[in-house]
């Protein structure tokens, strides 16, 4: 036991005092083996368990370490495929890291046995969704035969939260990040915005699935607004609480920032949607939505529908199974590829002014990193440098904590679609051609076309091996 | 009759009438501050005020009390009262004299006030030119129990 004097906020303790008994238990009870075991691999017959706390960062980690037998990365794939929890060809693809993380999967346990210790049903999941309910993370790396470290990294404090500031009616209010899953800016089409209604519902398709709607300045009390047609863009933000994704509709968006919560006082802490109040940098102050209470009453989703929706989209899920989502996107007058979207990490924009060089490569910093960049058309065969003069658009890739930014011409849509390869075109790097809107669009395998043309970004084992 | 039993008030003006409220309650008097309204809440909340980086919930005295409307230009003054749970600002109309006053000029409330009115102003003192409506505090910030 290490970092004793580590301190932590009330409220953060109450939250993690749960996962970090059952991940304590779970290693003394899965981790070290039985003391003859333990003597038969050269083992002292004692186990150890260490557990360090220490800050780093504005953050706090805690590591639990055992030194037991680890955990197997096959034994997760094999336990998981036999599950139905992974497809078992994905399962063969997956990498170490990725295999360890399965068990954070919900349905997860490989207990063999239940002990009254632990291996009773509340899964790694659930250790996992509460920790990141307060805007933590779980790490977890192992060894066959050395042992297992999980490392949770929480926040110092509740009391700082990083929240995206939105407008309704010129006031300001903050959602927690926490909540936060992405934001939709929809321009009109024709005069509408293609918000559907269900027996009066509003719902918009996101990628094909159905988001219910919620209007903030309604949900607020302000009357009813012309909800269907309007010059100006449309503003969604699309958030999760409590296993439930809806997308609330504001006015505008304005930055993310840190705000100090301050709790709202007796005649107004009634209000469900508030969680408390912040300060803002210019001194006046902004309410702090709480997105579960707003959810609760705007009575977006009831349980029951959600189940039954997530039931019914994966029996659709495994009836077409080549069903994919996959981002175009244009490269040259006449070519465009398709990059599956589980394979991009994120898609940004940086102005040309802003490349510099770093060895043979084309650079940018983001997010205080180095972002080696590649043109896609090159990385498929084609010669050519950066183009000039306008704003870059570029596809993260990124591989074990390794990120590299892939150019494009531009990104056209996102669609989902069953494709249907055609492999007479194949070469390295492309998974086949392919219909889509139209239009002949390469395939790409992403792993594979990054692999070959910046085969330093996944030799992650020599990195690794610097690095440490 | 002795000094040590007098109270000192901190008045104020509603709709014409003087209100008082005892001067160890109030923390401080400021003027109009600008606040963020808070939609869902009771009508009574105007809103949020940031005074030196605390919080201070605002309550409307004249909607608490059910006066009538103070004019749209008029721009109310604070009262900042100390609570248990943090400051709250009573917004008035215009704010008097601290006043000290003798304990025989009380009169209870009569009984033809409504009982929820009592509960809020239970009595007066009889000043020499009007009355000093005494404001219970505690009852004028529980927003919860208006009807």
């Amino acid at each position: 036991m290490q970092g004793n004097d580590t301190e932590l906020d009330k409220t953060i303790i109450e939250a993690i005092k749960d996962p970090l008994t059952h991940i304590v238990r779970n290693a003394a009870d899965h981790g070290i083996e039985l003391p003859e075991q333990r003597v038969a691999n050269g083992k002292p017959a004692e186990g150890c368990l260490t557990l360090r706390a220490y800050h780093e960062g504005g953050q706090v980690n805690i590591e639990i370490a055992d030194d037991g037998a680890g955990i197997d990365p096959e034994r997760l794939k094999q336990k998981a495929v036999e599950k139905g929890l992974v497809a078992a060809e994905h399962a063969a693809r997956m990498g170490e890291r990725e295999a360890l993380n399965l068990i954070f999967l919900p349905g997860f346990s490989t207990a063999a046995a239940v002990t009254n210790i632990s291996g009773r049903g509340v899964g790694m999941d659930v250790v996992k969704t509460n920790i990141e309910k307060i805007g933590g993370a779980v790490d977890l790396s192992s060894r066959v035969g050395r042992g297992t470290t999980l490392k949770i990294k929480i926040p110092l404090t509740l009391a700082i939260i990083p929240a995206l500031i939105v407008t309704c009616q010129r006031d300001r209010y903050a959602i927690p990040q926490v909540n936060l899953v992405e934001l939709v800016r929809r321009e009109p089409r024709d005069g509408e915005h293609g918000i559907e209604l269900i027996h009066g519902a509003p719902v918009y398709r996101l990628r094909g699935d159905l988001l219910p709607l919620v209007y903030f300045r309604e949900a607020l009390g302000y009357p009813v607004t012309d909800r269907g047609h309007h010059a100006s863009p449309l503003t969604i933000v699309v958030l999760h609480a409590d296993d439930r994704t809806f997308g609330l509709v504001v006015d505008g968006v304005n930055d993310t920032e840190e705000i100090v919560v301050k709790p709202l006082g007796q005649q107004v802490k009634g209000i469900a949607e508030f969680a408390g109040a912040t300060i803002m940098g210019d001194g006046r102050v902004a309410l702090i939505l709480d997105v579960l209470g707003l959810a609760q009453r705007a009575q977006v989703v009831s349980e029951v529908r959600e189940g039954a929706r997530r039931e019914s989209r994966s029996v659709a899920a495994t009836d077409a199974q080549d069903k994919q989502t996959l981002l175009v996107c244009s490269l040259g007058a006449n070519r465009r590829a398709a990059i599956p979207l589980s394979s991009v990490s994120r898609l940004e924009e940086f102005a040309t002014g802003d490349v510099e060089s770093a060895g043979p490569y084309d650079v940018v910093q983001y997010r205080g990193k180095i972002l080696p960049l590649l043109p896609l058309s090159n990385a498929l065969g084609a010669h050519g440098t950066l183009a000039t003069g306008q704003k870059l658009q570029v596809v993260v890739y990124s591989e074990r904590g390794r990120s590299v930014g892939l150019v494009v011409d531009r990104v056209l849509d996102i669609v989902e679609e069953a494709v249907t390869l055609d492999r007479a075109t194949t070469r390295e790097g492309l998974l086949g051609a392919a219909i889509i809107q139209q239009r002949v669009t390469d395939v790409l395998d992403m792993a594979t076309v990054v692999h070959n043309a910046a085969p330093w970004l996944l030799d992650a084992d020599a990195c690794a091996e610097v690095a440490a | 009759m002795t000094t040590s039993t007098a109270r000192q008030f901190c008045t104020f003006s509603l709709d014409g009438l003087l209100f008082g409220v005892d001067v160890a309650t109030v923390q401080e008097v400021i003027r109009y501050q600008e606040m963020t309204e808070v939609p869902l809440a009771h009508r009574v909340v105007r809103g949020l005020i940031n005074l030196r980086g605390q919080l201070v919930t605002a309550l409307d005295l004249r909607r608490r009390l059910g006066l009538t409307e103070r004019c749209e230009n008029e721009r109310p003054m604070n009262v900042v009262v100390r609570t248990e749970d943090g400051a709250v600002a009573f917004l008035v109309d215009a704010i008097g004299d601290v006043v000290t006053v003798e304990p025989d000029r009380w009169e209870p409330a009569p009984t033809t006030l409504a009982v929820s009115t009592r509960a809020l102003i239970p009595g007066a003192y009889k000043l020499d030119d009007r009355l000093l409506l005494l404001l219970d505090v505690d009852t004028a910030l529980d927003v919860g129990a208006i009807a």
